[in-house]
Order: C-alpha cells, then sequence, then structure tokens
C-alpha cells in the first residue's frame, strides 16, 4: 500500500482515493524532496519547537535548577573531592597520634618521673602535627590522582584505585631513590586495591 | 515542494524523530558507560563524565550525517530532475501493480 502526497499536504492511502484506488485522474503527485524536509530537522537551519521540559521516552522528569547543578558540579570536581581526602587523612593522623602515644613512650623523660599534663600535651601535640600532616597528604594526592584518572578514563571500577595507589606511593618513596619509589609504589597499589575490593564485594 | 509544507512535515516528523534519536541515544550511551554491576543508586564521577561525552558526540554524529544526507539527497534529486523534468502519470511499475 502506497502514501501518496497531493498538492495540499495531505498523505493519502490508496483506499481513500475513489472507487477504483489506481485511477490516474484521482491524485497528482509532487516530488517529495527529502532535502527540503530535512533542513528543516537536522543542520544549522532547524527550527525546533521542542522544549526543555519536554518529556521523551515517556518519562516525566523535572529539569533541574541551575543552582543543583551547580551545586552537583562543586561535589563532583576533582579539588572538593581532595579537600575531603586531606580533612580524612588529617582527622585520620590526629587519631592515629592519640593512639600510639600511649604504645610509644616519649623519649625526654626518664621512666620513673611522671610527666605533667603540659609535657605530655607538648609531645602529643608535635606528634599529632606530623602524623596528621603526612596522612593529609597521602589522603589529599590519593583522591587528587584517583579522580583525575577516573575523569580521564570515563570509568569506574578497581584499576583507579590501582593506578592512583602507584602514583601515591611512587611519590611518597620517590625520595629514597628510584627503586624504593616503584617498591612503595607497589605496595600502595596493592594495598589500596585490596581496601576498595573489600568494601565493593563487602 | 514549498517551504511551508517543508516545514509543516518537518514539524510533524520532528517529535517522532526526536523520541527515536532519545531512545537510541539512551540505550547505546548505556552500553557504553554504565558497568553491569550496580553499587550505588548515583552516577559515579566516571560514569557521569562518560555520559557526557557520549551524548556530546551522539549529537554531533547525528548533525554531521544529516547534513551530508541533505547534501545527498540533494544532488540526487538534481540528477534526477534532470532525467525526467515533470512526472504527471503514475511511473509504469507502480501502475502495474
Amino acid at each position: 500500500m502506497e502514501t501518496y502526497i497531493d498538492k495540499a499536504g495531505t498523505m493519502s492511502t490508496a483506499e481513500t482515493l475513489g472507487e477504483n484506488g489506481t485511477e490516474a485522474n484521482d491524485y497528482k503527485f509532487t516530488k517529495l524532496k527529502y532535502s527540503s524536509v530535512l533542513k528543516h530537522l537536522v543542520g544549522p537551519d532547524k527550527t525546533s519547537t521542542l522544549q526543555p521540559g519536554v518529556y521523551l521516552g515517556g518519562l516525566p522528569t523535572p529539569v533541574p535548577s541551575i543552582y543543583e547543578i551547580r551545586v552537583e558540579k562543586v561535589m563532583q570536581s576533582c579539588a572538593f573531592k581532595s579537600a575531603l581526602g586531606i580533612v580524612a587523612g588529617g582527622g585520620f593522623g590526629v587519631v592515629m597520634a592519640l593512639f600510639t602515644y600511649g604504645v610509644e613512650s616519649p623519649s625526654s623523660t626518664d621512666p620513673s618521673k611522671v610527666p605533667t599534663i603540659k609535657e605530655t600535651w607538648r609531645e602529643m601535640k608535635s606528634r599529632m602535627k606530623s602524623t596528621s600532616k603526612n596522612f593529609a597528604t597521602v589522603g589529599g594526592i590519593f583522591s587528587l590522582v584517583h579522580c583525575a584518572v577516573e575523569t580521564y578514563r570515563g570509568e569506574s571500577d578497581l584499576q583507579n584505585s590501582t593506578y592512583s595507589g602507584f602514583i601515591t606511593g611512587g611519590f611518597l618513596g620517590i625520595k629514597a631513590g628510584i627503586k624504593a619509589g616503584l617498591l612503595g609504589g607497589a605496595g600502595f597499589a596493592a594495598f589500596s586495591t585490596l581496601i576498595d575490593y573489600y568494601f565493593l564485594h563487602r | 515542494m514549498d517551504p511551508q509544507e517543508a516545514q509543516k512535515l518537518a514539524a510533524e516528523l520532528e517529535v517522532e524523530m526526536m523520541a527515536d534519536m532519545y531512545n537510541r541515544m539512551t540505550n547505546s550511551c548505556h552500553k557504553k558507560c554504565i558497568s553491569t554491576r550496580y553499587d550505588t543508586s548515583d552516577l559515579e564521577k566516571g560514569e557521569a563524565v562518560c555520559i557526557d561525552r557520549c551524548v556530546a558526540k551522539y549529537l554531533d554524529i547525528h548533525e554531521q550525517i544529516g547534513k551530508k544526507l541533505t547534501d545527498m539527497s540533494q544532488s540526487d534529486e538534481e540528477a534526477m530532475s534532470k532525467m525526467s523534468p515533470n512526472p504527471t502519470s503514475i511511473p509504469p511499475n507502480v501502475a502495474q501493480r
């Protein structure tokens, strides 16, 4: 069954054309120029009447406001994630210093003399500063590299942790030479992959 | 065909074209970008980035191929009109059906 377009622009099939559907006088041919129709559908002369809120695919989803989009962008950005890593690393370093102070006795006093609160606090403060700085740099670099690798690859799987762990470990160990850097990188990569695997397949 | 007729026809066809394109684009980008294992309900950063790139590429391809198709059909029509200027009767292969 063929459809024809007459001069008025109405499409009609062969059945509506009169008793003998194939009479030559019942319809007239016009050239259906695909190019002239296509020009209005794609390309620079598009005259689209569809608005962004039109429900394509049948599902009415609300269009997000510009504020929502901005906040989402900030939350997902690499800078924010590395800031989170720095804060988390710093906090973890402080807690670690508090717990390990009791295990490792301070060097400045001898065992018989009980240290005063001021001296204890001074010791703890210096330990907290150093450990929190170390852990904060580790956390910040790991988060930043993880986010950058994920953005570059466009995938979210375990390999991102491996690559970013390797780079972080290498960065930490490179001061002691190339071999130490490679070894440290491999170890850190394995460690971070294991941790993420545990969190993934709990 | 008048430009007005063409535009009216384009407006009718556009909704269907956009819906079809949206469905195909969704299926294709979902297959490419989102892994089959679901850990969270939110999109990860890698997946969001992948979807942005997939949609941009799809729309770009759609426009470029559309332009190429327009040029091709235009040259085809010019060649056809040179061969047979005004078809006023039923073509013989249609009439014998």
